[in-house]
């Protein structure tokens, strides 16, 4: 836990002033600050808003300044009833301050000039990532076009590695935003978006829609998994080798029978390996191993999570698309998340924190 | 023939002003129509701040399940658009519809009963808007209503959205049209272009600006109309149209329109802070250049609320660099207000309070402005809490404040009553310490990663505190506007009678009585200087009242009273249902009335009335 969103105290000086102090004093961890930057992009960025903080921060204390002693200052006092001396202007003060305004704005618009162009870069080269971001209403779906799977609401990206999105939407328009990697990049439908980013430290990463696009707009979210080159290819492995539904007994053999059938499942959802194909909800590979539930909506991804998603879904995130045709029973439920719960893919230490404590990193 | 002969006729003559209820409805009095605006604004202003109640009310803790989502997204929507386009717009409207013609020496607007189709568009749009709450739901996505959402993803209330702001849209460019008019062709005799009151030239800019950003809009709502009812696909990517379409033609509208809501405020600054100062304006001609400069350079940014689009470096890079430009004439304007302070003598009444309560409001407003100009920044930025607490130092600390500046300014002018002044800095400093209550944390919960348009959060994003402290502040707030709202209701039933000038001001409407007569002017002032009641106070050839351009006549002439602009804009009101519900018939039947009305203005001579004055001194 150590480290994760702890906030930048110094960058928050000039804004928030003597109110930081109250507010920010003790408080808990922020884990989608932009303050906490992991990878180039975010630090670009970082920087960028923490230079126009201190700059205008400084000139705001200035100018409010100016006018809080003015108008103490010059207040009326009782006694004084003569007029003040009617001055219309003075052409050279007036000039000054265009002049002075003018110089301050080259401070403030060419530097971040040249980020744009950063971002807009094309990584190149063998280690390059990429990764096809399809937004839902109201879930992320991933695809690894290098590998040839998908997943969904849980990014999984190697250290160090340039990550090279395309990002766009099925529906109507979303945004894609994980704070401490990278800034927004909108999900517009008929149209594909780049950007790219890296993380250069392990560790999960929390993101969220950011364009309103109805009811559950608020429970779209997302997580980025940042883990070593080793682990990364594990996973990406055991995605390429599902575990599947050979050698199910119990429960889960009956959770499996359930999704394969009665429950209807397998209509919506696809799970490799098996003969679960449907692709109108999010693929379901390895969601035993998935850090939360209904677009990380319910963390942690427990059995007690999946009983309330199961039971009603349209309770937890009114609108959505998931319809269970029958009415299931408590044992039922339970036999589909014991089911569910054999859906594992690899756990990297991330995962394996993340699992137990959700604000872990 | 028979026009020309009935022409002929002498006007009756009447002694007393217009009186009773349908005198309301057929009213082309700029000053009762400014007061229709004022009353109608105020009661869409309540129903917005109720709105935003309800949302701080669900979003006072994590999880919160006092509003459903359904429920939020309709209050969400309907507070932006109220606020910003049947409370601000209309109250600034109010404020020029009854002190723009007095400032320039004026007997009416240039176009009388244009003015009255204006308030009455004005009243049928909000009322389409409103009655979708009634009619299937409220539309739910959000006042700017981007496609898809907007679009095969929403309810039957998006439609409210549309005809109602064409109707609004229709209103802001009729008025324009009216008071560019009046300005330019309606001042008394001496009050040049560079004698104008700051305010007048506010409401210049702000004409100007509606009737060149009200247009696109307005065709960017016919065409998601179509795409709506019609089946056309102007916006639907699988049908070859463009989805980012929509946010150019919104934003060319909507960010303008940030400046539509802030040149009146500044005009009204510009005019408080003087008066109570007791020195001219620093600057004047500065101030008006600066003034022009912010509403150019306002048509070239609107793609500031886009860069997270995807539009490219080259293009993002372009706007960023206009939309700072923007802040060296905007800057320009603060020095000039922090030097009219400086020397003076500031008598702090209610409206002085509230005139400099702005400036610290709106400089911290334009400064996270400019960092969220700043496009990589604001990749981080935008859509968060911050944009919120941003625009809401804007919009509140930056207009609203300056708007209420204004009412305590003159309402005793437009009522003949004193506000309670006890009661006037109560309110202030209650609404100023809530106001900061409310919307500075939201920039820090904005920066830890609280995006806005949401329902509820997690507790786990840790921005609980930031919330508690906004929901509370916004009650703080409410009770804050809340007590302006009792001193107005106490002053029109026993506020101190107020007199002609009760400040000793500066400018021609401090120089009729209070209220102000139908006629403004029984002779029309000759203007010797700019601030030309106060010229007149300090001249050594003056004697501290205005001279007079004419001789003193006898009775007046004045426009005549017709239901003709309501009914108009009761035919587009029933129009506009026909649409949404198409229905035939009654759409055929709202152009039915329409036509009627335009056809009776047409050949309709209004021979109008002799009014007597009366019989006070001026
Ligand atoms: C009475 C004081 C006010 C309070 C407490 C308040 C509060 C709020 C809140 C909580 C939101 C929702 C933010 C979100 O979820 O994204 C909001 C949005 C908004 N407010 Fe206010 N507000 C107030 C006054 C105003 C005024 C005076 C204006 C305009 C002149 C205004 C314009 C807006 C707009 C345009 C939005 C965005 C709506 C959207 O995202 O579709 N508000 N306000
Ligand atoms: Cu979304």
């Amino acid at each position: 836990m150590a480290g994760r969103g702890r906030h930048r105290k110094v960058a928050l000086v000039p804004l928030a002033l003597a109110a930081s102090a109250l507010l920010l004093g003790g408080c808990g961890t922020y884990p989608q600050s932009d303050f906490n930057a992991v990878g180039p992009i975010s630090r670009l960025q970082r920087a960028a808003l923490v230079e126009d903080m201190r700059f205008l921060g400084v000139i705001g204390i200035i100018v409010i300044g100016l006018v809080v002693y003015a108008a103490i200052r010059f207040r009326h006092r009782p006694g004084e009833e003569e007029t003040p001396a009617q001055v219309e202007g003075n052409p050279r003060l007036e000039l000054a301050w265009w002049v002075v305004i003018a110089l301050g704005l080259i401070f403030l618009v060419v530097p971040p000039l040249r980020d744009e162009f950063v971002l807009a870069q094309t990584p190149q080269g063998p280690g390059v990532v990429h990764v096809k971001v399809i937004g839902h209403q109201w879930w992320w779906e991933f695809q690894y076009p290098d590998y040839n799977f998908v997943t969904a609401n849980e990014l999984h990206i190697p250290v160090g590695a340039k990550i090279d999105l395309q990002v766009t939407s099925a529906d109507v328009i979303h945004s894609f935003w994980v704070p401490n990697i990278a800034g927004t990049l909108d999900a517009i439908p008929g149209r594909i978006n780049t950007e790219w980013f890296q993380a250069d430290r392990p560790g999960v990463y929390w993101g969220q829609c950011k364009e309103f696009c109805g009811l559950n707009h608020a429970n779209m979210r997302l997580r980025v998994v940042a883990e070593s080159p080793a682990d990364f290819q594990k996973w990406v492995d055991s995605h390429q080798h599902p575990v599947g539904v050979a050698g199910l007994t119990g429960d889960a053999l009956a959770g499996w029978q359930l999704f394969d059938g009665a429950a209807g499942c397998k209509n919506c959802h696809t799970i490799d390996g098996t003969d679960a194909k449907g692709i109108i909800g999010p693929n379901l590979t390895g969601i035993g191993s998935r850090l939360g539930v209904a677009a990380m909506t319910l963390v942690p991804n427990d059995a007690q999570n999946l009983s309330t998603w199961l039971h009603d879904p349209q309770a937890v995130k009114p609108g959505n698309d998931m319809v269970i045709p029958i009415k299931l029973s408590d044992q039922q439920i339970r036999q589909l998340i014991a089911f569910l719960q054999t859906q594992k893919t690899y756990e990297s230490p991330q995962v394996k924190a993340a699992l137990q404590n959700p604000l872990a990193q | 023939m028979a026009t020309a002969e009935r022409a002929l006729h002498l006007p009756e003559l009447r002694t007393a002003e217009e009186r009773g209820f349908l005198s309301w409805l057929m009213t082309v009095d700029h000053k009762r129509i400014g007061i229709l605006y004022l009353v109608t604004s105020a009661v869409f202003f309540a129903a917005g701040g109720v709105e935003a109640l309800l949302m701080r009310t669900q979003l006072i803790r994590p999880d919160n399940t006092f509003l459903g989502p359904k429920t939020f997204d309709e209050i969400l929507t309907m507070h932006g658009t109220t606020m910003i386009f049947l409370a601000v717009i209309p109250l600034a409207a109010a404020f020029f519809n009854y002190f723009m013609p007095i400032m320039i020496g004026a007997r009416d607007v240039a176009f009388p009963r244009l003015n009255a189709l204006s308030y009455w568009l004005y009243l049928a749009g909000a009322l389409i808007l409103y009655s979708s709450w009634f009619l299937g739901g409220a539309p739910d996505a959000g006042w700017f209503n981007y496609v898809p959402l907007s679009d095969a993803f929403s309810g039957p209330g998006e439609n409210f959205y549309i005809l109602g702001l064409l109707l609004t849209g229709f209103s802001s460019i009729v008025s324009s049209v009216n008071f560019v008019t009046t300005i330019l062709n309606m001042r008394a005799p001496g009050m040049s272009l560079m004698r104008m009151p700051v305010f007048v030239w506010g409401t210049f800019l702000w004409s100007a600006l509606l009737l060149f950003s009200a247009p696109p809009f307005s065709v960017a709502l016919i065409l998601l109309l179509l795409d709506r009812i019609a089946g056309t696909g102007f916006f639907v990517p699988a049908m070859g149209g463009n989805a980012l379409m929509w946010q150019h033609l919104f934003w060319i509208m909507g960010h303008p329109e940030v400046y539509i809501l802030a040149v009146p405020a500044w005009g009204v600054i510009s005019e408080v802070l003087p008066t109570f100062a007791r020195k001219p304006l620093f600057g004047y001609r500065g101030a008006v250049i600066a003034l022009f400069a912010i509403s150019s350079l306002s048509f070239t940014v609107w793609s500031h609320h886009m860069f997270a689009t995807g539009m490219g470096p080259v293009v993002n890079d372009a706007f960023m660099v206009t939309t700072k430009l923007i802040s060296l004439p905007t800057g320009a304007l603060v020095f000039t207000w922090l030097a009219t302070l400086w020397g003076g003598r500031i008598r702090y009444t209610t409206a002085m309070l509230f005139a400099v309560g702005f400036l610290p409001l709106f400089i911290f407003g334009g400064l996270t402005g400019l960092m969220l100009a700043t496009a990589p920044a604001d990749l981080q930025l935008t859509d968060t809490y911050f944009v919120i607490g941003h625009f809401h130092y804007i919009a509140i600390g930056g207009i609203l404040f300056s708007m209420l500046a204004a009412a305590y300014y003159w309402l005793p002018k437009m009522t003949g009553r004193m506000l309670d002044e006890r009661l006037g800095k109560w309110s202030f400093w209650i609404t100023f310490v809530g106001f900061n209550l409310t919307f500075f944390p939201m920039h820090l919960s904005g920066l830890y990663g609280m995006p806005r348009r949401i329902y509820t959060y997690s507790p786990l994003l840790g921005v609980d505190v930031y919330n508690l402290l906004s929901t509370v502040g916004a009650y703080v707030l409410g009770v804050g506007l809340l007590i302006t709202l009792v001193n107005v209701a106490r002053s029109l039933a026993v506020g101190k009678v107020a007199g002609a000038d009760p400040w000793d001001a500066r400018t021609l409407e401090w120089t009729t009585p209070s209220p102000v007569p139908a006629y403004n002017f029984r002779v029309i002032p000759l203007v010797r200087g700019r601030d030309a009641l106060w010229y007149e106070k300090q001249a050594p050839d003056g004697d501290g009242r205005m001279r007079g351009a004419e001789e003193a006549a006898g009775a007046i002439h004045m426009p005549g009273l017709t239901y003709l602009p309501a009914l108009l804009a009761l035919g587009l009101l029933v129009a506009a249902y026909g649409v949404n519900f198409k229905l035939v018939w009654l759409a055929a039947l709202g152009a039915l009335i329409t036509f009627y009305s335009i056809f009776r203005q047409m050949f309709e001579a209004d021979r109008g009335y002799l009014l007597e004055p009366r019989g006070e001194s001026e």
